[in-house]
């Protein structure tokens, strides 16, 4: 459901813009007020590019319409003349007394959105985020008008059914978590059914929901599809306490492995909490192999189970199941984490060619291309690295300049393996405070990443628990890593 | 976009949202004319061009009725802080 536009910059072209927008949202499942609010926000933007950036030259503006399971996000790019918004903000006042109305459009468009960004990339262009959350009410609503079912008849030998998930099976999967985990589970979005009914319409994700008798739900168990590779989060799995130690688990991922093969994803991930290892435990018995520490993932949060709050933001390790054999194109190992990437691969039947980058190519003479992604309600960004150019490290600083304001707890950069300039690339991020994530197998382009990432917010190791040899691994090298920048940052 | 004029009124009714280009379409048609009628049933929003464009309008003594004008017009007004200033019960004709 994702969608880019190419548009000319000319005045003809904002309508059919809007139309666009207008029923792209209509499409992801908002009402007509709110399609309407995000069309507006898009003509308010899109008048003033054309006025007042492009202001009668010639150029183009591309657009992407992003969803989420819990917001969708438009992004305008720009290349027009250089601009300040701060510098030209409204004022009623200034309005009604004097008739000056600069800054209306900015204004209408910021008070239509629920978030709205202004990035300034310099030469790699200027852009509008334009964000709108998807509300809709929580479970404990429903469940407070409708009064929880108390029946907790044990019937033995109970015989299950497993579906695939349709977007009325949502209610019954918010009651399940919420029944499972009260208020403690991580994924927020699985307590607003319409949230999930919309994820399952729109084939963002797919699953599996176990049924006991009287159509009782017992469990569920979800892919959410990653938007730009052939590869899945294997994100979301409840049963509900009644009917554990049952093998519902395993029935479930065994169906939703053989549901992603059929729709030919190359493998699927989890991201397993550190805050304990039982995630970590569960991934190992189905197989997945650990390949990455992401640390301050998301903010701190409660845990039910665990008898104090945790200290300080959650980190994850990346679980991966290759769901193919084949891995078709070689990579790149940089010098300086050659071992631990080696030692990753290895954890996996078969695994592309690793080439030893022992002396550094030259680099070609091609522009930089890099993809922002901001996530609002974690407070971090990724950006990914889709093509190396002569302009890299500069075009990397204005992104890092566009989003100083924003106060990230954390920034991550996925750079592409099958690049020889990544060697390179590792050692300068380095120089900018960036360390070791760890391998993100197939996650853009079915291509294979190294993650690095600039933690923002004080982590002790400690509190982070890891189960494999390979997680403890990276996290003994992310941790030194991370004191090593951080002694390095006091000492200057 | 559909409309009629006589030698003091321009009347017009939009066949999608008010925008910038409505703008410029209707400022060429109206010249001198003391009156604008702009019938918006078939707009979803009306944007900031447009109604400084009717404020303006205002300001130079021309009369402005809009019918039909989405809910989402009134907010849009409120942002401005226009709906303390127009006199929206000679403006608007439900």
């Amino acid at each position: 459901m994702e969608a880019h536009l190419y548009l000319e910059a000319r005045l003809g072209m904002i309508g059919a813009s809007t139309d666009f927008t207008y029923k792209w949202c209509v499409n992801i499942g908002l009402d007509s007020d709110e399609a309407t609010r995000m069309s507006l926000a898009v003509d308010e933007i899109l008048t003033d590019v054309i006025l007042h950036a492009y202001n009668r030259k010639s150029g183009y503006i591309e657009m992407w319409f992003q969803y989420s399971i819990s917001e969708i996000e438009i992004i305008i790019q720009e290349f027009g003349e250089p601009f300040d918004p701060d510098r030209h903000s409204f004022s009623k006042e200034i309005a009604i007394n004097e008739g000056n109305f600069e800054g209306a459009g900015h204004e209408i468009a910021r008070k239509m959105t629920d978030q709205f960004l202004f990035l300034n990339r310099g030469r790699d262009g200027k852009e509008f985020r334009l964000v709108h959350y998807l509300d809709s009410s929580h479970i404990k609503e429903i469940l407070r008008a409708e009064q929880m079912e108390s029946s907790e008849e044990i019937i033995p030998d109970e015989q299950y059914t497993f579906t695939t998930v349709t977007g009325d099976d949502a209610e019954d999967i918010s009651k399940l978590i919420y029944q499972s985990y009260d208020y403690t589970y991580t994924k927020e979005d699985l307590y607003f059914p319409k949230r999930i009914e919309l994820a399952i319409r729109n084939e963002y994700k797919f699953g599996v929901i176990a049924r006991a008798s009287k159509n009782r739900p017992a469990g569920y168990f979800a892919v959410i599809r990653n938007s730009d590779s052939m590869i899945g989060e294997i994100g979301e799995a409840v049963v509900s306490p009644r009917d554990r130690k049952k093998g519902l688990m395993k029935m479930m991922l065994n169906k939703l492995i053989d549901m992603s093969r059929q729709r030919g994803l190359l493998g699927l991930y989890g991201m397993a909490l550190t805050v304990h290892t039982i995630s970590q435990k569960v991934n190992a018995a189905f197989g997945y192999s650990s390949t990455a520490l992401i640390i301050a993932k998301s903010p701190k949060s409660v845990y039910k189970g665990l008898s104090e709050n945790y200290p300080q933001s959650i980190s994850v390790v990346l679980d991966f199941l290759p769901l193919t054999r084949i891995w078709n194109v070689p990579v790149f190992l940089p010098s300086r984490y050659q071992a631990i990437l080696s030692k990753i691969y290895s954890q996996f039947e078969t695994y592309p060619e690793l080439i030893s980058l022992t002396k550094e190519k030259p680099r070609e003479d091609t522009d930089t291309e890099l993809y922002l992604n901001i996530y609002y309600q974690s407070n971090s960004a990724l950006i990914t690295v889709r093509r190396f150019g002569r302009t890299f490290e500069n075009s990397m600083l204005r992104v890092f300049k566009s989003i100083e304001d924003l106060k990230l707890s954390s920034v991550y950069i996925d750079l592409p393996l099958t690049s020889p300039w990544i060697g390179s690339a590792v050692e300068w991020l380095k120089g900018e405070g960036f360390i070791l994530a760890g391998l993100m197998p197939f996650f853009h382009r079915e291509i294979d990443h190294l993650r690095m990432q600039n933690i923002k917010v004080s982590i002790k190791f400690d509190h982070i628990e890891t189960l494999s040899e390979v997680s403890g691994d990276l996290k003994e090298l992310i941790k030194k890593e991370y004191h090593a920048l951080h002694a390095e940052q006091t000492s200057t | 976009m559909l409309y009629t004029r006589n030698k003091r009124q321009l009347n017009v009714k939009l066949d999608g949202d008010f925008n910038l280009n409505a703008v410029r379409r209707i400022s060429e048609l109206l010249s001198d004319k003391d009156e604008l009628y702009v019938d918006l049933s078939h707009s979803r929003f009306v944007n900031s061009n447009a109604i400084v464009f009717l404020n303006n309008l205002m300001q130079n003594h021309k009369k402005v009725r809009l019918k039909n004008p989405p809910k989402i017009f009134f907010e849009c007004l409120h942002i401005l802080g226009l709906h303390e200033v127009w006199n929206l019960k000679e403006i608007v004709e439900p």
